[in-house]
């Protein structure tokens, strides 16, 4: 398909920056529905766009900037040629999550309710955006499909390379999507069942958001060939540890980490140390093992893609399930000491 | 519920952020495209040189209408410097000839000089006499600007894959880098890059975008000039660089060799620099192999898989892997490479990323075993260097 889908007086519209507009618009409404359901103003959801717009991709294209310093040039040239690079999509989350925190500074809204109405228009966001890219002709998968059967929809899309040549990759794009798909399913579930404490009411769906995308971008984000690697500039002695694990995987194992930590941590302060917390706390571990070695590392240097990502896929829903179950658990712990959450009702 | 943070600001506040939103939009639907940065360069098809083109049919018709006899003699084939894809090879000129038949290449090699590709007493570096390995037979490509020969020898014990290379213009020796861009974080598998640029013969270079020293040269522009220190050097001089020049020759720096950037500027224009290599040490030097025992790259003490590129004349050059094979382990420091590159007839040659990044694909597929987990498995690499027919190409007449 051709990428350009408007040309007029010289300025080119492309169809990729269409469907990410699309996205974008699906989210705000999204958010702005979940938000004004909660009886506020649509002040606070209108603020975040511009705001979050604006430091998403100030943040996105400073990471993509800082692992591709060379393909810029320079670092101004990074925010002023837009037709060159990328962005880090763990950027984009840091600055929605940034510009979300300074209207709760502002005192406009919650931070953490504003980021429970944004958490599933977000996965829209996401979904869009990755099926833009087949506008692009550049699915960025590593696995070549050489199977007849397997080369379609959605396992895998063609690409063609500079001499014309038809090339089938797997879909990274296409399952990324439908894994936002079905995470914007559930965290809409979550959001509407969930029950929340006198205490803290907010931030539980969008701690959610956190752990699931964390697990799906530990899978997805490893079958891209140009996932930025993660790399230090100062302690470079550390990249010989790191330097097969991308940013992403990494941000993704950090955010993961910090919810089991917050609803470990928090239910052993509500009702004392049982012994589900430091199981989750080991299947943790078990789950960095076996997505990051098991998984990561072997899956870059043998061929044995079905079962690396077998491995990974299994020990990143396992997190994921076990991440709610976590959740559940502290919910048990405020209700034993006597602070039955509330269940709350929306209309 | 409403929360305490649930006061709504004025409406004049709504109505600014609104606007904002639209104009993020709009921004959004004119910038945002990031799936098309880097590999939107990588659609570049190969243009026509229609100036050289226009001008031979000129001369053509010109003579014609004078019924003057042309002095023509030959035409003489040459790929276009901006382009990044070469012409296609010609199924018909490959060829497969027994690995305990090895004479046979003879004749392959009498029609290379039938072609003129070969002088008469040019030197080659395939030995009829050699101990050829049995796991692969003998590979080549030949036609009127391409020579290329791949062979798998017993060297010392050990499984030393070849390619000899000679072809009849320099625009035929290039460099490619994934999404033809300097500093894309994309790699991608060689045989890919193979395909995608219609090479003969690929193989793997220095992996530039794996480390951040080394001078970089790509597309005659330096693109890589790290003044840092490092070593007691700067980055840029911590190793010894190779040069390609547009005739098809390798020019080195020294370990250590000091001078600014106009001053590298002005000798990468002056040489005539195409592109670089940045990986070595040098190997061979005028004939004689080159001892080293300390070296910032290549881990040069250790028994690995090495590879690298030696030149023996004008336009002819000598690639030499040691990979691992059953039975028999690569195991050679650089200097033990060394010395087993300059048995060969090469007057340079240059060590170039061994390990688990060595690799020649030839054909459809890879020729050596490739070092990366059970030798089954590519490593995807950020470029490589390659060599391809020029039939096809521009159309020069050699008048003599």
């Amino acid at each position: 398909m051709n990428a350009i889908a408007i040309y007029w007086l010289g300025a080119e519209i492309r169809w990729s920056a269409v469907i990410i507009t699309v996205g974008i618009l699906a989210c705000l409404c999204m958010t702005m529905a979940l938000y004004r359901g909660r009886g506020h103003g649509g002040a606070a959801v209108w603020m975040l766009l511009p705001l979050g717009f604006i430091l998403g991709l100030f943040l996105g294209r400073l990471l993509h900037w800082y692992f591709n310093t060379e393909l810029y040039g320079s670092f101004a040239r990074a925010f002023t040629d837009f037709s060159l690079g990328s962005y880090v999509l763990p950027g984009v989350v840091l600055g929605i999550w940034l510009a979300a925190g300074l209207e709760g500074r502002m005192g406009l809204c919650s931070r953490d309710e504003l980021l429970d109405c944004l958490a599933p228009g977000l996965c829209l966001l996401i979904l869009f955006t990755r099926l833009s890219a087949f506008f692009d002709n550049t699915c960025r998968s590593r696995i070549l499909i050489e199977s007849p059967a397997w080369q379609r929809l959605p396992f895998a899309v063609s690409t063609a390379d500079a001499a014309g040549n038809v090339v089938w990759r797997f879909a990274s794009f296409m399952t990324e999507a439908i894994c936002m798909g079905l995470i914007f399913e559930l965290l809409l579930w979550f959001y509407l069942q969930r029950r929340s404490t006198p205490r803290e009411p907010w931030g539980h769906t969008w701690r959610m958001f956190l752990l699931w995308f964390a697990a799906e971008t530990v899978v997805t984000d490893s079958t891209r060939y140009d996932s930025p690697l993660m790399h230090f500039h100062i302690f470079s002695s550390l990249n010989a540890y790191s330097s097969f694990i991308s940013f992403a995987q990494i941000f993704a194992a950090v955010t993961a980490l910090y919810v089991v930590l917050y609803y470990t941590v928090r239910s052993i302060r509500a009702g004392g140390m049982k012994l589900w917390q430091p199981a989750a706390w080991v299947m943790f571990a078990l789950f960095l093992y076996t997505a990051g070695y098991l998984g990561e590392y072997k899956v870059q240097r043998t061929n044995m893609y079905l079962r690396c990502y077998l491995i990974q896929s299994l020990s990143c829903l396992v997190l994921a399930v076990m991440g709610y179950l976590v959740y559940l658990g502290w919910e048990r712990s405020l209700s034993r000491r006597g602070k039955k959450p509330k269940n709350e009702v929306y209309e | 519920m409403k929360g305490k943070h649930s006061a709504e600001p004025p409406w004049i506040f709504s109505l600014c952020m609104i606007i904002s939103s639209l104009l993020c939009l709009v921004w959004a639907l004119l910038q945002l495209h990031p799936s098309s940065g880097v590999s939107g360069q990588s659609a570049n098809s190969r243009s026509v040189n229609t100036v050289a083109e226009v001008e031979a049919v000129v001369q053509r018709l010109t003579s014609a209408l004078e019924g003057a006899q042309p002095e023509v003699v030959r035409i003489h084939y040459s790929i276009p410097e901006e382009d990044t894809v070469a012409p296609p090879p010609l199924e018909t000129c490959y060829g497969t000839i027994p690995w305990d038949q090895p004479e046979l290449v003879l004749e392959v090699l009498d029609q290379a000089r039938e072609y003129g590709l070969l002088g008469e007493d040019e030197t080659v570096a395939f030995d009829v006499n050699a101990e050829f390995s049995d796991d692969r037979d003998i590979e080549y490509y030949l036609d009127e600007t391409i020579l290329t020969l791949c062979w798998k020898e017993i060297v010392d014990n050990r499984v030393c894959s070849f390619v000899e290379v000679k072809i009849a213009d320099a625009s035929q020796f290039r460099r490619k880098f994934a999404d033809d861009t300097f500093g894309s974080p994309n790699r991608y598998y060689s045989t890919e890059m193979h395909k995608s640029t219609n090479a003969v013969v690929t193989m793997n270079a220095d992996f530039y975008q794996h480390r951040d020293f080394g001078i970089v040269v790509y597309q005659r522009q330096l693109r890589r000039f790290p003044l840092e220190p490092s070593q007691g050097m700067h980055k840029y001089n911590v190793l010894e660089n190779c040069f390609v020049t547009a005739q098809g020759d390798f020019l080195y720096t020294e370990l250590g060799q000091e001078f600014t950037q106009e001053e590298l500027e002005a000798w990468i224009a002056e040489n005539d620099i195409l592109f670089s290599i940045s990986f070595g040490p040098v190997l061979v030097k005028d004939g004689q192999p080159r001892q080293i025992d300390r070296y910032l790259v290549g881990e040069i003490m250790g028994g690995y898989v090495r590879a690298g590129i030696g030149q023996m004349g004008p336009l002819h050059y000598l690639y030499m892997c040691v990979s691992n094979a059953p039975h028999r382990v690569a195991d050679w420091t650089v200097n033990q490479f060394a010395n087993a590159f300059a048995r060969k007839p090469v007057q340079s040659a240059y060590c170039l990323d061994g390990g688990q990044t060595a690799e020649i694909v030839f054909r459809d597929g890879t020729y050596n075993y490739i070092e990366y987990m059970f030798n089954t498995n590519e490593r995807p690499v950020s470029d490589n260097i390659y060599f391809a027919t020029a039939i096809g190409g521009v159309e020069t007449e050699v008048r003599e």
